[in-house]
């Protein structure tokens, strides 16, 4: 190579190196220069979630064993993210397109506490944010540049920047990124950073449209969302004490320990109000029932362990099945074939068992219910048998005799779940209608069928079914029901509770073609908001337990840990007996 | 040495133009050929004495007053007129007729006539409320014949303060002079008069522009106040000047009694009459004087909510914070009610006049299952003003309940724009321009003028928040976990705590993003006033709001059988105040034009309680949309407004 080659050669390299170096510094100064970080495999969980749709804070807490952290100094809780030294990133905060909501983006903004220790030495970096695609190629990315001669020391205070985003063309498999990037040769903490994608309302920000007349009228749909509140009120009861109820005359005192309650006429007395059987690992510990007149509680305790049946699948029914007048405790036995009666002994103030005959249903009981004819002092049951068949089973002369009433196939079914409800649902004073619910396991389809059961022809006909394709929370099996005269018309209506994702009660009604949810049943008057529903253990029962005329709702309310501020309570509330009150 | 004489030579004509600067205050000015004396203005009003300060005062007559006051009424004086007279003595030697004329000026809201350390007009000066006679096209009215008798003759005449006192066209509408879209400012009046030797009109010594104020110089007006008192009038010979100042004191009282007026354009009289009462109705008899008019809001269309579907009455049913959280969590998306906060669907009903007490009730009404109600309900004045101190008694109602829950009203008490036709712009923006339009993004088109205006009270929940972006402040989201109170029934902030019982009152200035003033910036920035700092907020270079905000007990301010809150608007600054009386008023928002473009249009005053869209207002505890419908009427009582 000729001399004069080598120096247009060497001059050539200048000339590019040059042009880089103008290049480089052209980026830097127009903020296009960026550092390049890393695709990050680790995930920094965000604090907590916000109520605000695509806002994120990190305060780094939940992070161990990271060079990036620091314990040093904290804006809130004990860590925070430490950027050492020169040309150093911070730990990055990074999260998937795919997690925030795409409605509404178009600007991001982001901010962090920073904490400079003490040292006398000027302060520069960048706060940035950078929208990655899947190999970490920089689609977009904004810098906020700090500096400052001489920063406050020893003091934790807050940068931020907003990113125009809007012309970004976004995927979902793009990554946001928030890191801070180091210029200074000083340690620098973060703490705190809060990231939010999408725009935000504003006061005056949108046109404004005059409306001069209320243009939005709301139409109730039958049997869907919102229903009206019907407010159950609760009775004062003098002697209660959280979850004990005491003698008025002070001797006695019963602590109210169950986990489930029968409810019926178990006691005779001259209130005619229904009485609670407190059950505890399906043994009885107490027969309580109030008396409105004097605003208390009465209650037996029941000791002995009574109930020898291990069928703990079907709880045991309060019937009267002997027609004396007093409700007699059906249990079924474990070959779920016998039945078993229990009745409260006034005399000795003990259950005890007057009868283990067979139901002569060869196929063993599913389900059974109570069952009323119309005119019959007594009362029936009505059971089903494992194949679907079912019988209606009345008590005479000591023994079980029973009637075939047809076939009901779904409550036999091992994928079916399903629940069977007795009672006068379509005509006052009328023999008992069967509501029957079930739900396919596999699809989760809920479905019903009412029947009205034709003794004398020994048949049950179906007078409506339905079906819900979508999910169902009402009429579904997984509910428990009560079933009862709200409305004070001789028709009973149904009320429907579950306590699963929410309490949810509800009062349904049926007409002969149809069933209306009428409302939902809220609680009010109970004392500071110990409203039951609030409760992580809430043990409830419906019935008349203030008068025939008047439907209650018994409470034992628990959580799981002692709360100070939702003390354990009972309670009794009850709803007026028309719906236009 | 040198550096000492500089200083003293910067002294000496700082003082010299100090001196030749503008003085404010009472101006004399006199002549040799004539004497003038004994100017008393007002002479067939009473004088108004409290403590040892004299002074006359007015209260503007409400009646037939839509189109305009005129200062005094025809009520007020025999003749609708103030009877004014002077005395003067004709020192020439022979007799004259001299040429006089009477100005009179707003004092309490006035840009200074000269601009700031100079002689110059203040380029603002032209806006002030200034007047002479009603007709126009008169200029100075010739005496009698005063012979040189060595004696004082008395001179009498009349004048009366009235709306648009240039007669400008702007305020005219198909060639007819609407008043009161230039009503006469509150506050005291000065009275100023000029008497002129003939030579000067003969002569046209005094310039058609100041004789005739309607008329313009080099496209502008020209403050004759200005001109006599600093100006080139103030070294004419032959004139002789005399300024009464703080000589009338005005002050807008309405009588709240008189009713509210239903306007046709909100509710169609024929379908709505039904609903009309004594008080509150559409008839001629209140279009003519009610001072109130019912406030129907604008409502952002797109500003839908989706509300839990929950009737409760916040103020009085005990809901506690466990109450808020669960109908907030355990509500599904498709029990919630969509719905906006709405205005009243029918006139008169939501608001009326206590016939017994005089004070105007308002109430926002309850709601019913299926008749969702949060309406916004509010009365206007109908009857602007640009600028005055503007003072209200209201009784509103109470926000906060016992536990520190939102009803999800926000009390307001605010003054907006008495029009958006051309006739109420605001000065110009010189600098890039406003964004005239109240509803509009960043995007929007500037513009040199604007006629939206807004100066706020909004009082609700919310935090004391200022950030230099939108980050709401974090809260724990509650989790809809049954089985686990602690999951779902979630704490406010600790830091929020201490401020349970507080409220926010916010005060705001819709400058429209003009970013002509010097200080003009984005995020949070302290104005100083006094010995208080106040954080005033702009969201955004392109946000059209500057907002202060400062917690206030909620019970302090609404739990009383009355509360103050008072807006005083004036040409360079605004400030709001609150108190338990008139007297102990306290300072809690401050703004001048340093920061934000004070309005000079014409504002109406509006109270109201209305349901916001808490997205308006980051950090909100308690978002609206899971605030219960409410389950009683919320009242709210006006008992008193004042503009001074």
């Amino acid at each position: 190579m000729h001399k004069k080659q080598r120096i247009f050669l060497f001059l050539g390299l200048l000339f590019a190196l040059a042009l880089l170096c103008i290049y480089i510094v052209y980026l830097w100064k127009y903020k296009v220069f960026i550092p390049k970080t890393p695709v990050v495999h680790y995930r920094i969980a965000a604090s907590d979630s916000m109520s605000y749709a695509n806002t994120y804070c990190y305060n780094f807490e939940n992070i161990k064993n990271n060079k990036h952290i620091s314990t040093e100094y904290a804006f809130s809780g004990k860590q925070s993210a430490k950027v050492s030294g020169k040309n150093r990133y911070s730990i990055i905060i990074q999260k998937p397109f795919k997690e925030f909501k795409y409605d509404s983006m178009g600007e991001a903004r982001f901010g962090a506490w920073v904490y400079l220790p003490a040292k006398d030495e000027k302060w520069s970096g960048k706060f940035v944010f950078q929208i990655v695609n899947a190999n970490n190629k920089v689609k977009y990315s904004h810098l906020v540049p700090i500096q400052k001669e001489s920063p406050m020391a020893n003091t934790w205070f807050y940068i931020s920047g907003k990113a125009d985003i809007k012309d970004v063309e976004l995927e979902a498999t793009d990554r946001v990124k928030v890191f801070y990037w180091n210029n200074c040769n000083r340690d620098v903490y973060l703490d705190d950073v809060v990231m939010i994608l999408g725009n935000q309302h504003l006061k005056g920000n949108k046109p404004m449209v005059d409306e001069t007349l209320k243009n939005y009228s709301f139409h109730a749909v039958p049997n869907q969302p919102p229903y009206e509140t019907f407010y159950a009120k609760k009775e004062l009861a003098v002697n209660v004490k959280n979850t004990s109820l005491l003698s008025t005359d002070g001797t006695k005192s019963l602590a109210l320990e169950g986990d489930n309650v029968v409810s019926g006429y178990f006691v005779s007395n001259n209130t005619k109000t229904q009485q609670l059987l407190i059950l505890k690992l399906q043994q009885p510990t107490a027969i309580v029932w109030f008396v409105p007149e004097k605003n208390l509680f009465s209650f037996i305790k029941i000791d002995d362990t009574v109930f020898s049946s291990e069928q703990k699948e079907i709880t045991p029914l309060a019937a009267d099945v002997n027609g004396d007048g007093v409700d007699e405790i059906i249990c079924v036995g474990e070959d779920a074939k016998d039945l078993e009666i229990f009745a409260f002994n006034p005399r000795n103030q003990k259950i005890a068992r007057i009868s283990k005959e067979s139901s002569h249903i060869e196929k063993g009981i599913k389900l059974i219910q109570t069952f009323h004819q119309k005119s019959n002092k007594k009362q029936s049951l009505l059971a089903i048998d494992k194949t679907g068949e079912a019988f209606l089973l009345d008590f005479e002369k000591g023994v079980w005799t029973n009637r075939f009433l047809g076939y009901l196939t779904e409550g036999a079914q091992i994928n079916y779940e399903s629940k069977m409800i007795t009672g006068n649902l379509i005509q006052a004073d009328a023999t008992d209608n069967v509501l029957f619910l079930y739900k396919e396991g596999r699809t989760n389809r809920c479905f019903y069928k009412l029947f009205e059961v034709d003794i004398e022809q020994g048949k049950s006909i179906c007078i409506q079914q339905r079906n819900f394709d979508n999910k169902c929370d009402t009429l579904t099996p997984e509910n428990t029901y009560f079933v009862g005269d709200l409305d004070g018309n001789g028709i009973k209506e149904l009320i429907s509770y579950s306590n699963a994702w929410r309490y949810d009660m509800k009062w349904i009604c049926f007409t002969d073609k149809d069933y209306r949810i009428v409302g939902n049943i809220d609680f009010k008057g109970y004392d500071k908001d110990y409203n039951p529903k609030y409760y992580e253990n809430l043990m409830l029962s419906a019935g008349n337990f203030t008068g025939n005329k008047t439907f209650s709702v018994f409470t034992l309310c628990k959580n799981r840990n002692a709360k100070t501020d939702l003390p354990e309570n009972v309670g009794l509330y009850s709803l007026s007996t028309s719906i236009s009150e | 040495m040198m550096r000492f004489n500089s200083y003293k030579i910067l002294l000496f004509v700082g003082a010299l133009l100090a001196l030749s600067s503008c003085q404010q205050g009472t101006k004399t000015k006199q002549s040799l050929d004539f004497e003038v004396k004994d100017f008393k203005t007002l002479t067939n009003w009473n004088t108004f004495v409290t403590g040892d300060k004299t002074s006359k005062l007015l209260y503007l007559d409400y009646q037939d007053a839509i189109n305009g006051f005129t200062i005094p009424s025809i009520r007020q004086t025999a003749d609708g007129n103030f009877d004014f007279e002077f005395t003067i003595k004709n020192n020439s030697g022979s007799t004259q007729q001299y040429y006089y004329k009477i100005y009179y000026q707003n004092e309490s809201y006035k840009f200074p006539e000269c601009a700031v350390g100079s002689t110059k007009e203040h380029p603002y000066a032209q806006e002030n409320f200034y007047g002479s006679w009603a007709d126009t096209t008169l200029s100075f009215v010739e005496t009698a014949a005063i012979p040189s008798d060595g004696k004082f003759h008395t001179v009498k005449n009349k004048i009366r303060i009235i709306g648009n006192p240039r007669n400008e066209k702007r305020y005219y509408y198909k060639e007819e002079n609407q008043r009161w879209t230039r009503n006469p400012r509150m506050g005291t009046y000065s009275f100023m008069l000029v008497v002129s030797a003939a030579d000067n009109f003969k002569n046209t010594k005094v310039p058609d522009y100041i004789s005739h104020i309607q008329r313009k110089h080099n496209d502008r007006f020209v403050n004759p106040y200005y001109y006599f008192l600093y100006g080139e009038g103030s070294k004419m010979k032959g004139v002789f000047v005399v300024n009464n100042v703080h000589d009338l004191q005005v002050i807008a009282k309405p009588n709240l009694a008189t009713g509210i007026y239903s306007n046709p354009q909100d509710f169609d009289p024929k379908q709505y009459q039904k609903y009309y009462t004594k008080t509150c109705a559409f008839n001629e008899n209140l279009y003519l004087n009610a001072p109130l008019g019912q406030f129907i809001n604008n409502v952002n269309a797109s500003g839908k909510l989706d509300n839990i579907p929950v009737i409760a009455d916040v103020l009085q049913d005990n809901y506690s914070m466990r109450d808020f959280n669960w109908n907030r969590t355990f509500y599904k998306k498709e029990e919630l009610i969509t719905t906006q906060p709405n205005t009243v669907d029918c006139p008169c009903q939501q608001v009326d006049v206590d016939t017994v007490s005089g004070n105007v009730v308002m109430r926002n009404a309850a709601s019913h299952y299926g008749d969702w109600n949060k309406q916004s309900v509010g009365v206007i004045t109908r009857q602007g003003f640009a600028y005055g101190k503007y003072t209200v008694k209201v009784k509103l109602t109470e926000l906060l309940n016992k536990n520190g829950i939102w009803n999800g009203i926000t009390n307001a008490i605010w003054l907006v724009t008495n029009g958006t036709e051309p006739w109420n712009d605001c000065r110009e923006c010189r600098s890039k321009g406003y964004l005239s339009k109240y509803g509009g993004g960043s995007n929007d088109k500037r513009s040199r003028t604007t006629s939206y205006s807004e100066i706020d009270f909004e009082i609700l929940k919310t935090v004391d928040y200022c950030p230099l972006y939108q980050f709401p402040p974090a809260y724990y989201y509650p989790v809809a976990d049954r089985r686990q109170t602690s999951m779902w029934n979630v704490p406010l902030p600790k830091s929020m705590l201490q401020d349970t019982g507080n409220v926010m009152v916010c005060c705001t200035n819709w400058d429209m993003a003009c970013p002509q003033p010097a200080q003009y910036d984005v995020g949070c920035q302290p104005v100083q006033y006094g010995n208080q700092s106040f954080m005033a907020h702009r969201w955004d270079y392109w946000y059209r709001a500057l907002t202060e905000r400062t917690p206030v007990s909620d019970d302090e301010m609404f739990a009383a059988d009355y509360y103050y809150f008072q807006i005083e608007w004036k040409p360079t600054e605004i400030i709001w105040r609150i108190g338990p009386e008139k007297d102990k008023l306290r300072v809690v928002g401050y703004m001048n034009d340093e920061i934000t473009s004070i309005p000079n249009n014409q504002m109406l005053l509006v109270i109201s309680q209305e349901f916001h869209n808490t997205d308006w207002w980051h950090g909100s505890p308690f978002e609206q949309q899971f605030v219960p419908f409410p389950k009683n009427d919320l009242l709210g009582k006006i008992m008193e407004i004042t503009v001074e």
